[in-house]
Formats: structure tokens, C-alpha cells, sequence
């Protein structure tokens, strides 16, 4: 079976779902905005990026506009927070926000199954409490519950592994039936991971069983994004295919077009217009296990003669494989194109941090809390306020995204 | 000449650099003369030239900028190179920048005691603030977050950075996660601060914490655990004695943690062993190049007064007593700033210098221009008489060897070699240490602790030694045993026996042992555990154990108090099933009546039976209380007192009904103690017994009782709501001797409050006589938003100056007045210091302050009783503690901050010291500064009533802040402007180097004066008048008492008995008695054995004149006494 449809099994089986009613439309448009809300998976997002690198894609000329306000450690019912900290509603009227994302359900799985029917009460209370609620001061806010990951097996790390497997499959299909009653649109995220986490090459998504690595994150990021975008016809993110046939001359493209072949059995060259963003390269350096290979940009290069042959883009250097590499599929994502998706993916980040040092800046007793008077701290307020006009700007600055291309692709014999 | 042209110049380089800045935060005296120059000269040089080291002792530099700057915490490695974190972004980023913290490896490659290598391991980090190393890498905390980088390439540059844990508290950057500190069991420690919300996600759960507590991280399995919760303020040290035994540096405190280490994981409120001056990290004196003389003492950095100051450690029952002893180093130079201590691998010291001229945030603006982002020093102090150590070899050593290391004389060595065994293979290193155990020889000195870090070495790699653990328990050593104890807590899992461990060690001889059973057995979730923890209960108590047995009590609850219940649990003697039983609140009745019949019950029991009767109060209770106090059964007048406040507050807060029964209490209006009578009264008004009414009225009506009493009376008839005892006060309060219209009015704001705001306005234009008008005033503070309605009716109403002066003295000693009502009862005029000095120049008055001021006058103004600092200020280890403690207050302040603390005290409220105002569920009111607080309850220093006062959290309806408990226009009770100099010049030098530096050596400092014309000391205590010592210990003859004989007499607790000799300043005309015995000889050794001592000294005014008084002890030549002088107030 192809690893993609394997990947869209798991996947089908769980987003967006009403009891036999038709699926709720993605509350996700172009041009609006959002805010992520919840446990640790949520904050750290934003120091990843792949998510957001996805969705500011997705409509590029009419870009989304996210700020991340997970804070780690949150569940639906306690959140704590320093001392007079500004409300999340009046963070969330500052964006002008049209769309929650939700993700909660990892701290409060803690409480195993006698704690069920308080989180359920609980996530309801907090639909309730945004319901009707006009953050962007036109139109009622969306929502979109996450679910938790799956508890991966480290081993030492990850006592209580089937326990706790069990807790969150409980929680998450919890979540599952009060969003559908609700007709909130719902991701899980367990199912996906639980399976991913136990496929026989697997690359550990997380650092300790419960928090991704920032290679988990390139992945959930991909389950996510599909999740929020599998009711619509078209699936968001592709990756570049090409298919070369050194002997027959036949070629096909998938998210690039090909044009002006020159092509004999040692060396190729042709031009490559960009019509998709090109896919971020995997941040590991393991064989990727084969549910995920089609998840990267990739070459097919068959019947090349013997030898290693070397893949340049406008004279930069991207890869270099020997002929049966090339007939297999080799991952191509370092061309030009990659290199300012990576650029693109640090600027989302860089945005993300400048909120982050107004929104959440340290020092908030000299802020808001208990020492707001404090003389010594007098330049602060004004301070976080400069942050925010920084990420405004880098935010306004992602407008457009990347710049797609028509480049110059070469394959040549390596002389090295 | 030359000392004023420098100043000249100073200001106008001073004003150049900060053009644009708002000069109010610096502090003009830093400008002054030698220490400008001295601040400014950046030469390393100019430093040592300033230090200052106990005898024997020599410092050199070990390392400088450029190869590293701003040193927060340092760390060895274990093959004997430093780590160092450095933050230039302290206090905080600015907009636009990009934070590039570091931390930055420094070796000594060829051990000549000079770094000369430096490495930056990883940069772009923002405030690290703590680093260990563990896993073959380094954690980071940098809040929120602990980052995990390792380099995996050799070249010690990290190529692996993880989020290892996120989550823990922003509010405040200095105190946020630090002093982190790899324990003997290869668990990390690090703590953070009061105000801080922290909720971590962990694979284990979530944990959370707010308002600081100790945090233990275990590298190998991941697991954070909060090790001890509620220890709040600025927590900037923790270290690890010989035995394991863990203290805390919890600014100003120095605390002993493991009490409060139990399984209850609430917060516990630690008694600090000592509290002086503000420090920074720390570490313990071990290992052979350091002299006998200091070693197992606690070396911390006081960054204020710029010393490495010393703490001594003696062992005190289940815990620890300190005393603080001369630092090791002081310096002059303003940079010196030493902010981390630590042994290093040589034997040698290593100091830490943040090299600032200021420091923290909260004294200084954050955008302070002479915030330094350049330099840094690491200091190296070495003992000249004695060879260095021999950096050993640890890395790459087979298992066996690096074994044999834990019997090093070096802590360092044992401590590395723990750590690298941590990274090996666990089963192969339990062997081999199992092993290593087997060949040792039981007779050698130091085998009890061989053992001890055998089983040590065992817990680095998570492997269980029951072997081990059972020889550490049958050492002869009590410490080592009170180790084997604690390590029950982690292995109880895998032994065989847990249980029975536990009832063997909680009867200990050792108490030590004793608390840490009591506190392990707690982690073993079984009943069985409590009946083997209250072994304990068979020897002596003290205040260590009595925080641990609590602790474990609760934690198990869930599984003891079901069992006890339905009677399945055994316990050895029927006084440990009793103590259970009241633990859990099973036969409250019967300690009821047990402490009824009690003539001297301790104060804990009467506390706990009056909480539990608070707390689950039923008619049974009350009728029993009823009839105690009123048929007059109790045998101790402060049971009844306590018993009857319990009364009336279940009264306020019930459902309960009074019954016919309160008529047996009646009596007690007429008890001769006023306490029980105003209790009594208060009692009657809470339950509106009002058949009580004639008999109040009597009692409100009695001349010849205490104000207090008959105001008690009017409060409860005007509570009891009933129109005919309203009406009773109304008449009283229209006619009557002025204190009677006083009382009745009071009872009136309960009861018809309408009425006493039509009447209040008349009655304060009246001349007070012999009555006092203060009370009546602040009824109306106690209902809610009391002050703004009588500063309305006030408004325009002639209050008699005698009023005036009564409530504004009032304020002038307590503070305690509303800010609305300040103004309206103020009887100074409108051409008051206070106002002339407000309007000002502030800067210029600065300047006159640090040139005209005379500190030594400001000193003695400073003691005056008419301004009232005394009343709340302590300095050192003397005086009360409702404001802060001033003992370094002008090292870390600038003058105008002095300033405006005096004149405008609402302006900067010190940390701590913010007044709240609480408003109960009930409508009483509680002000005070909060000095503890966790989910269940609060405790304030209740301003009003001079103490400390719980209130639980469910009770609290709001809380609000309210301005400074300091009065403003203190300034108008100074002679002149030349006194406010005097006073501000006073506190601006107040820890500085000099005469008023915080000088700890044991001066008498707390004394009792009493007029010596009957020949003989009084022995009454009334006779004895409080009078303290002045910064340089002498107890001035203003306080003696000029012309007649007097005595004198302190106090000290001797810890090791031993001989003392007295350095007294003269010895003419003076006499002594010890504890009764007189002291022939004053120049001669005295032989003092344990307990607290009186010291009364005889003076003869005509052979002294006016000469004070100044005594320090000093333990005799060679002599091992050890004693700590009383202080407090």
C-alpha cells in the first residue's frame, strides 16, 4: 500500500467528525486569524514552526495570521497565571481573533478514567465560554479541538506505558464525542502518532514519551494540516514528484512544470517552474520510516547509466546519488526553493519569539504583578509594547511567502 | 583640594553619560571622592589592592573578561574545568535586540591556579540561571524553560539542544529557577522564588508550584518532583552537607530544608536557623587544603556589603542551630560583587564576581546606564600553609578504580566521581561498588561514610543495595544512619522490608535518624507506615520533628485514616494510636476536656484543640465550652481566653443556634482577667445572646473596668441588634462622661451605624480628657469602606486638637491609620518639614544629604522613641521585624530612594512588605503584610494586633493592597532639616564599609536596662526596660539612664559549652553576673555549659561618666564553645 494512503487511513478515521451528520466545513479562510490555545504541545509549536510554515502557505497571497497562546503545563480548568495577567479574551480581542485552535487533554489524562467525566464537563464549559463570543468584533469565533499525542516507548523514560496509552485513547475519544456534539471540528492526533509511534522503522517523535522533538513536530505538523484541510477537495500540502526516464525520455512532475529538456543517458538538464511551495526538509538525519518518504520532496530518475550523478538547481549543489538511489527516489530538499522555505520558517519563528518576549516577557511582577509600581521597572510597559509592534511587523512581512521560481536543473556525472 | 576637584569632574563626566536619563536612581554618594575612582578603574588590580582576607589566607585572579563576563552560577566538570553561565542580557532584552547569553568553559591547563583557556559551549541563551551537568551534557534553566545541550563531536561546543522541561515561573527573573546543584544521590535541585506560578508537564504528571519551593530533577529517569514547597522569598543557594543534609541560602534566611521535605506536598512554613543580610550561592568548606578550623561551614556571597560571609552549622536536636561568622573576604571596590562560591578541584575557593557597582532590579532601574554588560572575575582564595590537591583523573577510568575514589578525603573527587559513575553502566557499577564495600575495613575512621556513598553511588545509576543500605543502618554513625533513612523514601519499592526499616529507625537514639525515617515513610504508600513513623513519638520531640511528623501524616491519609477507622491498624503503644487519633481529629471532646483541666497546657495543644473546634464545631463543643469557662472549670486563664475567641468566631460563621445554655457563661463578664472578660462579652455579642443585654450593660456602664473591657461591652450590645440596647448606647453616647460616650458609640457602629455617624462629628469636638479616642476611630476602619464614610462626615468638623494629637500619635507608631483619615486627624501645621522637604529639588537635597549629613547624629535620631523607626525597623539582629530589616539598606539603595521612603513612604514599598487588606466572609477586616501564603491559607503580620494571624483561604471574601504601614510626615516629628540630613545621611551609609558596615561579630546587642537603686537586679520583668545596642555594638549611656546605677543584662544561648572571654570597651565601675553567680574577674575565661544565659552587668555611673556599654564574647583560646547572643526585640 502507498505510505501516503497509509498516512490518510489513519487520518480518515478521525478528524472532523459528526455522528452521520455532514462534516462541518474547516472554519479556516484565507486571511484570518488565529490563536492557538493550550497545554505544553500548543506553546511549543511556535518554536518549531512547520505548522504555521503550512498553514501562512496555504492561501499565500492572503496569508493567515497566527499567535501561538499555549502555555505549557495548561488544562481546560487550571491555567495558571502570574499575578494580573492580561485575560486570554482581551489577548484574544487584541488579534481580532476569528479562529481557536484548541489543543488540551495531556495534563489532564493524569487523572486516568475517574477524571473523565470532569474533562468532559470541563471542554464543554469551555466551548460554552466562547461561544458567541466576537473577538474580531464582526462575527462569531470558530473553534477546533486537538486532541493529545499517543505516549511513545522510551524505554527507562516512560514508566506506566500501556496505562497511560489507555488514558489518553479514553480522553481523546472523550474529546472526539464532545466536539461532535457540539459540531466542533475535532483532530486526533493520537490515533495517528499511536500508529506512526509503532511502525517498525520508526524515528522517536518525542523527547521523553509525551513531548515531540522538533522532528516530531515536522510530522505532527503534516497530520495536523491535513486534519484541518481533509473536508476540502483540495489537499493543501504536496510534495514535489518527478519522474524521469533517462531511456524513454518520457518525464512528469507533480507541484513543479518541466519544460526544455536536454536529456541523454549521462546528463540532464531542464528547467523546473515552481508551482508548489517546495516541502521543509525533515529535521533528522535517520532514514525516514516509509509511511513519511512521500511526505518529501522526491526525484525518480530511472535507467541512468552506472554511476553517481550529482543534482544541481541554478548551479547550487543539492545532492549527489548513485544511479540505483536515483531509480528508487531521492529526497530533494535543499534545492534554492528549500533553503528560503527554511529562511521563510525562521522568520514565522522570529515572529513568534517577538510576541513572546511582549506577550509572555519575563519580569511580569515589574509588568503587571505584585511590583508594578516599582520604579526600577518604570521602562517595561512601554517595552512590551515595542515587542508587539515587532512582531506585528515581522508578521506583516510574511505576506506573500516565498518567492516560487522557474530554475535551472542539471544532473551530471560526479567527478568527485 | 584635589578630593573636590575630582568630584567636580566626576559630576560633569556623570551628567555627560547620562544625558537624557533621569538621574533619581543613582546614588550620589558613589560619586563621591576615592570611590568613584576606584568604581571606575577597571584594572583587576585596583581589586586585589582591596581585599581583605581572615588570616593565613591569599586570593589571586583565576579569570577575567574577555574571556568571559556577568557570571551568574558556576559549575565543575569532572575533569576539573569550570563552567560558568553568563547573562548579558540581565535584567531583560530591550526591543530589538537578540539575546546571546552563554556558557562558557574555563580551564586551568597548566594548574597554576590562572585560567587560560576559555570555550563557549553554547551561546544564544536569555538569563540562564542555573546549569548542572548530568547525561553527558549540561541542563539550563533559563526560564520558563530547562534546555538539555550536549556536544557530541569533542570540540565542547553543544551540538544538541532539547526542551528538557518548560513551564516554570517569569514573574521574576532573579528569582526564577537557580542555584541548581547535582545532590548526592544524582538527583538535580534548583528552587525558585516567591510570586511565581509554575506548571510543568512531565511524563510523570503535572507539577505545579506557586510562591517558591525547591525543585529535584532526576536526569536518568526524567522525573521533577517538588522536594519542598512554600519556602517563597528570594532562594539563591542550596547545598548539600557531609551527610547529605540540605540548607538552603533563602534570602535573608538561612534555612535547613529537610523537615519539610515530607510526602504531604503542601507547603510547609520552615523556621529559618538565621537571617542577616541578603547572599548569593554557596558552598560548603571541605577537603584537605582548607584549615580545620572551617571546614563544614556554609560560605555564601553578600553582594550587598561585598564579603564572602561564614556560617557555622551545630547540630541541634533532630535539626541544626547557625551562627554567622567573620566573612572570609571583604572588599572596598564598589564592583566587587560576589554572587557564586565554589570548591575547586585544587581544594582552593572560587569565587564569582558579577562586577556591577549596582545591583539586582528591583533597586535599580533596569535601564540603569551603569548597568554593566563587560566584565566579570572569577576570584580564587587559596590557605598559604597548606599544599593544593591533586586534580585527579576521573574520565575514562574503569569502573573498580573510580569506585575507590569514594573514599577520597576531597568532597569535590567523591562528588565527580559519583557523577561520571552516573554515566556508566548501572548493573556493572552496583557490583563493583557492592564489591568495593565488602573489601573495606570496618575499623577505619571513615568507614560509616564509605558506606554512605557506596549507597550513594547506588542511586546515580537507579540501582537498589539492600546490602549496603542494611550495613549503613546498623553504623555506629547517627549521621550515617540518618542517611541510610532518607534513602528509604526512593528504594522502599524494591526492599524487602520497608516497614520494618522504618519502626527500627524512627526509634534511633540519633534524632536525626528519627526525622528522616518519620519523613521516608511517608513515600511508602501503605497504613502500616504511620504506626512504624510514630516509633518516634517514644523519644523527645523537637520543632524538626514536629514538621516532619505532620508532613507524613498527611500524605498517607488516604490510606491510614480508613484503616484506623474501621480498626485494622496496629499501633505499638496506645499513645501512638492517640496521636493518630488526634491527628485525624477522632476525640476532639476528650482533649477538650483534658486541657480544661489543665493548669499549664502547652501553648501548641491550646491552639490546635480551639483550630479543630473552629474548624467542626457541634452544640456538643460549644455547650462543653459553655460550661467550662462559665461554671469557671478551666484551670488556666489562657485556655479560657483562646476557648472563648474559638466561641465567638464559631458564633459569627454558624449555623448553630445559642442555647438557654449561655446563661452558665455570665459569669465570666465579671472575671478578673480582662482578656476573658472581653472575650466573654464578644462571645455574647457573636451569638446574639440576648439575654446577656443588662449584664453588658452593667459591665459597659463600670467605671473601674478596663476600657477595653467595657468597649468589648458596647460592641456586644450594639451586635446583639435589638432596638432596646440600641437605644441603651444611643442615650450613653449622647449623654455621658466622654470615655462612656466613647464605648457607647463604638457599640453603636455595630449596632445602629446611622446613628453613630450622626453623633461622631459632635463627640470628636469635645476634649478627650483621660479617655482615649483612638479606639473609637478605628471601629469605624474595622467595617468595610469605613474610612472613606468618616472622612466624610468629618469633613468640616472642628476636631479638638487633644483628638488630633491622640490619633495622630497614634498613626506615628503604628501606621495603622487609613490614607483618607491621615490628613483630617494631621495637627501639623501648613509649614511642616515634611512638605518643605517634599517640594524639594530631589536631586539637590540628595546631594546635601551625602555632603552635610552627619550619620552618627542621624544614628542617635534614628533611635529617638518620638519617631517611632525603632517601633518597626530591626538593623541586624536586633529589633522588631513589621518593616524591612535596614541592616544593608544604603548599600543596595540610592539617597533619593532614601528619601522618598522617608517623606513618601506609599512611593516604593519594599518586596514582602506590601500591606494588605483582607476582607473575611464574616465582614471582619484583617490588615498586614502577607508572610507566608499556600492554597490553604494565609498567614499576615496583622498590623493591628502585633502578631501573626492565619486566615484561611475559603475565609477570605477580598483582599486588596492599601498604602504603606509606614506614616507619612514622620519628617515633622525632626527638628530641622539638618536632622532629616542627619537621619537620611544615617541610612544611606547604613552596611556600607565603615562604621556602620553590618557587623556581625557577637556584640550584646539586645538588652533589658533596670534602675539599680534597690542594690539587686529586679526580678519582676516590668522593671526591665528593652534597649539595644547602637551599629557599632555599644548600648549608649542615653540608654542607661545618665547619673543613677543601673543594670544591664543580655542574653546568650550556649550551643557547645565551653569558656568565653569578654572584649568589654572598659571595665571601670563595672560588674557581672552570670545566671546569678558574679564574675570576680572580667578579664578572665568564664565557663558557661549549655541553655541560655543571663549576663547582668552592674554599672557605676560616677567610675563610667557617660560612657556606654559594649560587650563581645569571644570563645576562650582553644576552647570549643559555641554560642549565638540573643537578638530580636
Amino acid at each position: 500500500m502507498h505510505a501516503r494512503a497509509i498516512i490518510l487511513i489513519l487520518l480518515s478515521s478521525s478528524f472532523f467528525q459528526t455522528a452521520g451528520s455532514a462534516e462541518p466545513a474547516s472554519p479556516l479562510l484565507p486571511g484570518i486569524r488565529i490563536a492557538i490555545v493550550g497545554n505544553t504541545f500548543a506553546e511549543q509549536l511556535r518554536s518549531h514552526g512547520y505548522l504555521e510554515t503550512l498553514l501562512l502557505q496555504h492561501w499565500q497571497e492572503e496569508p493567515v495570521s497566527i499567535r501561538n497562546l499555549g502555555w505549557a503545563g495548561d488544562t481546560l480548568s487550571i491555567r495558571d497565571r502570574p499575578t494580573n495577567f492580561p485575560t486570554e479574551e482581551s489577548t484574544l480581542r487584541d488579534h481580532q481573533t476569528d479562529v481557536i485552535i484548541a489543543c488540551f487533554g495531556m495534563g489532564e489524562s493524569f487523572e486516568g478514567e475517574k477524571g473523565i467525566e470532569n474533562f468532559k464537563t470541563d471542554l464543554k464549559a469551555f466551548i460554552a465560554s466562547h461561544r458567541g463570543k466576537q473577538y474580531n468584533g464582526e462575527s462569531d469565533v470558530r473553534l477546533i479541538l486537538v486532541s493529545p499525542i499517543a505516549y511513545e516507548d522510551l524505554g527507562e523514560l516512560t514508566p506506566r506505558l500501556e496505562e497511560r496509552n489507555r488514558e489518553l485513547q479514553l480522553y481523546t475519544d472523550a474529546m472526539r464525542k464532545v466536539a461532535a456534539n457540539e459540531t466542533v471540528p475535532f483532530v486526533d492526533l493520537y490515533g495517528p502518532t499511536s500508529a506512526l509511534m509503532s511502525v517498525p522503522d520508526a524515528i522517536p517523535l518525542t523527547t521523553n514519551g509525551i513531548h515531540l522533538s522538533a522532528y516530531g513536530y515536522w510530522v505532527v505538523s503534516k497530520i495536523l494540516y491535513d486534519g484541518f484541510f481533509e473536508s476540502e477537495s483540495a489537499i493543501g500540502e504536496q510534495p514535489w514528484r518527478i519522474n524521469v526516464d533517462a531511456k524513454t525520455n518520457m518525464s512528469e512532475a507533480k507541484g513543479l512544470s518541466i519544460s526544455g529538456y536536454s536529456l541523454d543517458r549521462r546528463e540532464i538538464s531542464f528547467q523546473a517552474t515552481e508551482l508548489a511551495n517546495p516541502s521543509l526538509p525533515p529535521p533528522t538525519q535517520r532514514n525516514l520510516p516509509k509511511a513519511l518518504k512521500a511526505r518529501r520532496d522526491t526525484m525518480v530518475i530511472k535507467n541512468l547509466q552506472p554511476g553517481k550523478y550529482v543534482l544541481t538547481v541554478d548551479g547550487q549543489r543539492v545532492t549527489t546519488a548513485s544511479h540505483e538511489e536515483w531509480a528508487a527516489g531521492v529526497a530533494i530538499d535543499s534545492t534554492p526553493a528549500h533553503r528560503a522555505g527554511e529562511a521563510y520558517r525562521n522568520a514565522i519563528n522570529d515572529k513568534n519569539l517577538q510576541f513572546v518576549y511582549s506577550w509572555k516577557a519575563l519580569n511580569q511582577v515589574h509588568i503587571v504583578g505584585e511590583r508594578r509600581n516599582s520604579p526600577s521597572g518604570r521602562a517595561l510597559p512601554e517595552e512590551i509594547l515595542e515587542f508587539n509592534a515587532l512582531a506585528n511587523q515581522k508578521d506583516a512581512a510574511l505576506e506573500g511567502g516565498i518567492e516560487l521560481k522557474t530554475r535551472e536543473w542539471r544532473l551530471i556525472p560526479d567527478t568527485n | 583640594m584635589k578630593a573636590f576637584l575630582t568630584l567636580l569632574t566626576a559630576l560633569a563626566v556623570h551628567s555627560i553619560s547620562l544625558s537624557g536619563q533621569n538621574a533619581s536612581g543613582i546614588k550620589t554618594s558613589n560619586l563621591v571622592g576615592a570611590d568613584l575612582d576606584l568604581m571606575n578603574n577597571h584594572d583587576p588590580a585596583s581589586q586585589l589592592e582591596n581585599f581583605e582576607l581572615l588570616p593565613g589566607y591569599e586570593v589571586n585572579l583565576f579569570a577575567a573578561n574577555p574571556m568571559f563576563a556577568n557570571p551568574v552560577h558556576m559549575v565543575w566538570d569532572s575533569r576539573g574545568r569550570l563552567w560558568v553561565a553568563c547573562s548579558w542580557a540581565y535584567p531583560q532584552i530591550k526591543p530589538g535586540d537578540v539575546a546571546n547569553d552563554k556558557i562558557i568553559i574555563l580551564e586551568d591547563t597548566d594548574n597554576d591556579g590562572v585560567a587560560d583557556k576559555s570555550t563557549v559551549f553554547a551561546d544564544g541563551l536569555y538569563l540562564p540561571t542555573g546549569i548542572e551537568l548530568a547525561n553527558g551534557g549540561c541542563y539550563v534553566g533559563q526560564s520558563p524553560d530547562v534546555l538539555f545541550l550536549k556536544d557530541t563531536d569533542g570540540d565542547d561546543v553543544a551540538d544538541v539542544r532539547q526542551l528538557a522541561l518548560t513551564g516554570f515561573g517569569i514573574e521574576d527573573n532573579h528569582h526564577s529557577i537557580s542555584a541548581w546543584r547535582r545532590g548526592p544521590g544524582g538527583w538535580i535541585y534548583f528552587q525558585e522564588g516567591i510570586f511565581l506560578h509554575a506548571q510543568v508537564e512531565t511524563q510523570y504528571g503535572v507539577v505545579r508550584n506557586f510562591n517558591g519551593g525547591v525543585y529535584q530533577f532526576n536526569p536518568r529517569t526524567q522525573e521533577l518532583r517538588m522536594f519542598c514547597r512554600g519556602t517563597g522569598g528570594n532562594p539563591w543557594g542550596h547545598v548539600f552537607d557531609h551527610w547529605g543534609q540540605s540548607f538552603m541560602v533563602n534570602n535573608p534566611r538561612i534555612m535547613y530544608l529537610t523537615p519539610g521535605t515530607g510526602s504531604s506536598n503542601e507547603p510547609t512554613r520552615l523556621p529559618p536557623l538565621i537571617s542577616t543580610e541578603k547572599q548569593c550561592g554557596g558552598d560548603i568548606v571541605t577537603g584537605t587544603h582548607l584549615p580545620e578550623g572551617i571546614q563544614g561551614q556554609l560560605l555564601t556571597g553578600r553582594f550587598k556589603s561585598r564579603t564572602v560571609v561564614r556560617y557555622e552549622f551545630i547540630d541541634d536536636g533532630a535539626g541544626f542551630s547557625a551562627n554567622v561568622l567573620e566573612p572570609i573576604i571583604k572588599s572596598k571596590h564598589p564592583n566587587f560583587r560576589p554572587v557564586d562560591v565554589k570548591i575547586g578541584p585544587d581544594g582552593a575557593i572560587y569565587i564569582a564576581d558579577w562586577y556591577n557597582s549596582i545591583i539586582n532590579h528591583a533597586q535599580h532601574d533596569f535601564r540603569d546606564p551603569r548597568r554593566d554588560h563587560s566584565h566579570g572575575r572569577i576570584w580564587r582564595i587559596t590557605y598559604k600553609d597548606r599544599p593544593l590537591v591533586k586534580k585527579p583523573k576521573l574520565v575514562g577510568l574503569p569502573i573498580p578504580e573510580l569506585v575507590d575514589h569514594l573514599k577520597s578525603p576531597e568532597a569535590w573527587t567523591r562528588h565527580q566521581t559519583r557523577k561520571e559513575l552516573s554515566e556508566r553502566n548501572p548493573d556493572e557499577v552496583l557490583a563493583a561498588v557492592e564489591n568495593w564495600v565488602q573489601g573495606l575495613d570496618p575499623e577505619t575512621d571513615q568507614y560509616a561514610h564509605h558506606l554512605v556513598e557506596a549507597m550513594w553511588a547506588c542511586q546515580n545509576v537507579e540501582r537498589v543495595s539492600e546490602p549496603i543500605l542494611s550495613r549503613v543502618m546498623s553504623s555506629k554513625s547517627g549521621h550515617a544512619r540518618s542517611a541510610g533513612a532518607r534513602v528509604i523514601r526512593y528504594w522502599h519499592d524494591e526492599l524487602s522490608d520497608p516497614i520494618g526499616m522504618i519502626s527500627q529507625l524512627a526509634k534511633d537514639n540519633f534524632p536525626r535518624t528519627r526525622m528522616e525515617a518519620v519523613l521516608s515513610a511517608g513515600f511508602i504508600p501503605q497504613a502500616e507506615a504511620v504506626p512504624a513513623a510514630l516509633m518516634a513519638l517514644d523519644h523527645e520531640r523537637d520543632k524538626f520533628i514536629d514538621v516532619a511528623i505532620p508532613s507524613t501524616l498527611k500524605g498517607l491519609r488516604s490510606h491510614w485514616e480508613p484503616a484506623i477507622e474501621k480498626g485494622e491498624l496496629d499501633f505499638a503503644r496506645a499513645g501512638h494510636r492517640e496521636f493518630a487519633e488526634q491527628f485525624a481529629g477522632i476525640g476532639i471532646d476528650k482533649r477538650l476536656i483534658a486541657l480544661i483541666g489543665n493548669p499549664d497546657p502547652p501553648r501548641g495543644e491550646i491552639s490546635a484543640v480551639k483550630r479543630q473546634f473552629v474548624s467542626t464545631p457541634s452544640e456538643k463543643l460549644v455547650s462543653l465550652v459553655v460550661n467550662a469557662v462559665g461554671k469557671n472549670a478551666v484551670q488556666s486563664d489562657a485556655v479560657s481566653v483562646e476557648l472563648l475567641d474559638g466561641l465567638r468566631i464559631v458564633g459569627a460563621r454558624t449555623e448553630l443556634e445559642a442555647t438557654r445554655e449561655f446563661s452558665t457563661l455570665l459569669p465570666a463578664l465579671a472575671h478578673s482577667n480582662d482578656a476573658v472578660a472581653v472575650n466573654a462579652a464578644s462571645s455574647f455579642g457573636s451569638w446574639q445572646v440576648s439575654s446577656a443585654g443588662p449584664q453588658l450593660l452593667d459591665l459597659l456602664r463600670d467605671g473601674d473596668r478596663a476600657p477595653e473591657v467595657r468597649r468589648a461591652a458596647a460592641i456586644a450590645l450594639g451586635d446583639l441588634s435589638q432596638t432596646k440596647y440600641t437605644n441603651m448606647l444611643k442615650s450613653l453616647a449622647r449623654v455621658s462622661d466622654i470615655a462612656t460616650r466613647y464605648h457607647a458609640l463604638t457599640g453603636l457602629v455595630a449596632g445602629d451605624l446611622e446613628e453613630a455617624k450622626a453623633m461622631i462629628g459632635e463627640v470628636l469636638t469635645q476634649e478627650p480628657l483621660d479617655a482615649d479616642p483612638v479606639a473609637l476611630v478605628t471601629e469605624f476602619t474595622r467595617i468595610r469602606r469605613g474610612d472613606t464614610v468618616l472622612a466624610g462626615l468629618l469633613e468640616n468638623v472642628a476636631i479638638h486638637p487633644e483628638v488630633k494629637r491622640s490619633v495622630s500619635n497614634y498613626h506615628r507608631q503604628t501606621g495603622q491609620l487609613p490614607h483618607r483619615l491621615v490628613d483630617l486627624f494631621s495637627d501639623s501645621s501648613e509649614d511642616s518639614l515634611s512638605l518643605a522637604l517634599v517640594s524639594e529639588n530631589r536631586e539637590a537635597l540628595a546631594q546635601d544629604i551625602d555632603r552635610f549629613g552627619d550619620a552618627e547624629k542621624g544614628e542617635m535620631i534614628f533611635r529617638r522613641e518620638s519617631l517611632a523607626c525603632i517601633n518597626c525597623h530591626g538593623i541586624g539582629s536586633v529589633g522588631p521585624s513589621i518593616g524591612p530589616n535596614l541592616v544593608a539598606v544604603g548599600t543596595a539603595a540610592s539617597t533619593s530612594y532614601m528619601i522618598e521612603s522617608i517623606l513618601e513612604p506609599n512611593a516604593s514599598i519594599a518586596e514582602h512588605y506590601e500591606n494588605m487588606l483582607f476582607t473575611m466572609t464574616d465582614n471582619s477586616l484583617h490588615m498586614g503584610s502577607i508572610v507566608y501564603q499556600d492554597d490553604n491559607e494565609v498567614i499576615i503580620q496583622d498590623s493591628a494586633l502585633g502578631q501573626e494571624v492565619k486566615l484561611p483561604v475559603g475565609n477570605i471574601r477580598s483582599k486588596q493592597s492599601v498604602p504603606s504601614l509606614m506614616p507619612a510626615g514622620l519628617a515633622d516629628q525632626l527638628k530641622s532639616r539638618e536632622e532629616f540630613l542627619d537621619l537620611a545621611k544615617f541610612l544611606s551609609v547604613l552596611g556600607d564599609p565603615g562604621p556602620f558596615q553590618n557587623d556581625e561579630r557577637p556584640f550584646i546587642r539586645k538588652w533589658r536596662v533596670a534602675s539599680a537603686t534597690g542594690g539587686h537586679p529586679p526580678k519582676d520583668s516590668e522593671s526591665w526596660k528593652p534597649a539595644y545596642s547602637k551599629i557599632n555594638g555599644e548600648l549608649p549611656s542615653a540608654d542607661l539612664g545618665l547619673g543613677a546605677p543601673v543594670f544591664a543584662k543580655g542574653f546568650v544561648e550556649v550551643q557547645t559549652p565551653g569558656s568565653i572571654m569578654l572584649n568589654i570597651n572598659r571595665l571601670d565601675g563595672l560588674e557581672l553576673w552570670v545566671d546569678g553567680e558574679e564574675i570576680s574577674d572580667l578579664e578572665k575565661p568564664i565557663e558557661l555549659n549549655e541553655g541560655r544565659k543571663e549576663l547582668i552587668f552592674g554599672l557605676d555611673p560616677s567610675k563610667r561618666s557617660d560612657l556606654g556599654l559594649r560587650v563581645l564574647l569571644q570563645p576562650a583560646n582553644g576552647s570549643p564553645v559555641k554560642f549565638r547572643i540573643e537578638g530580636g526585640i
